[in-house]
């Protein structure tokens, strides 16, 4: 009842803009811009970048409205254009990073401004910052499709059916590539451990054997 | 893969669930309003008069182009139609076919 309630609000919103109306587009953006802004900034974990690329996708809304034929809600259209611009801001991010390296070679320190180690998450309590910038890292090193299903899923909550829409596959290949995400961040993570952790966990018993 | 390891693996995979979602941040609207206004605008500069004005000059310089195709073409004629006009010269003057003669 709810979801067709709520695709009634869509329908009624998607003409309203379609005929022009300034107010419908700022009714759309308070309802998504949340959520947009959410997703771009857990894919591409700039917090710079994703507000550029929400701009971006809002304008890409605009003018795409009428091409937007509603055989798939409203909701996971909007989630198609950010995951896609997010791709596009990937690439872009890898782009710069390459010309940083390239460029901190002659001397210039372009490195630090493209170092994703750096990311802290601007929702993140203070005592869960240490475990998610592992985690972020370790996403960020995942192959495209894996790092978008595990961000859809695991951050954002979505359904695999809502990923599998968004991701133009089958909900068996969302289920595969959860599968391979979740295996890689783990031995990721677990080399993370043994490099970072291991040493400093056996610190205080050391201390405690010496005095 | 040790007990310790393995916790703080679930633990780092298990945190996804304490990220609070963050609000986007303020006069992002009117940022993204400007920017499809700026858009607009850069669409009526180049609009009609402009697309005539280009349209214009792609016709003339593919005029000028066909011009000097067409000319260019057209000299290898003219040179053998000359070569023609000198052998009957030729002919008349010595007598015979051959044009080295004329030259010689």
């Amino acid at each position: 009842m709810i979801i067709l309630a709520r695709m009634l609000n869509d329908k009624v919103l998607i003409d309203a803009i379609k005929s022009g109306e300034q107010t419908a587009f700022k009714m759309l953006y308070d309802t998504y811009a949340n959520m947009v802004y959410n997703a771009s900034l857990n894919i591409l974990q700039q917090p710079a970048d994703a507000e550029d690329i929400t701009q971006e996708i809002f304008i890409e809304i605009y003018h795409s409205i009428n091409k937007f034929k509603q055989e798939s809600s409203l909701k996971t259209w909007i989630y198609k254009i950010t995951v896609n611009k997010c791709y596009d801001g990937l690439k872009k991010q890898k782009a710069q990073k390459r010309w940083a390296k390239i460029t901190s070679l002659f001397g210039d320190d372009n490195k630090l401004n493209f170092d994703q180690a750096h990311f802290e998450h601007p929702g993140v309590s203070l005592e869960n910052k240490e475990h998610l910038h592992a985690l972020f890292k370790a996403i960020s090193k995942l192959p495209l499709s894996q790092q978008t299903a595990f961000t859809l899923c695991k951050i954002e909550g979505l359904s695999y059916q809502e990923i599998a829409a968004i991701m133009n596959t089958s909900v068996s290949g969302v289920e595969s590539l959860l599968f391979r995400a979740n295996k890689n961040l783990r031995n990721r993570l677990s080399d993370y451990y043994k490099n970072n952790l291991e040493g400093s966990a056996s610190l205080p018993a050391f201390f405690l054997l010496m005095f | 893969m040790t007990k310790n390891n393995k916790d703080f693996i679930d633990e780092v995979i298990n945190s996804t669930q304490q990220i609070k979602r963050v609000d986007a941040p303020p006069f992002l609207f009117s940022k993204i309003v400007h920017r499809i206004q700026a858009a607009r605008n850069e669409e009526v500069y180049f609009s009609t008069p402009w697309l005539v004005r280009i349209a214009f000059a792609v016709i003339v310089m593919i005029s000028v182009n066909a011009l000097t195709l067409w000319s260019v073409n057209k000299k290898p004629k003219q040179q053998f139609n000359n070569q023609l006009e000198l052998h009957k010269v030729a002919q008349e003057y010595f007598g015979s076919d051959n044009v080295s003669n004329y030259f010689y």
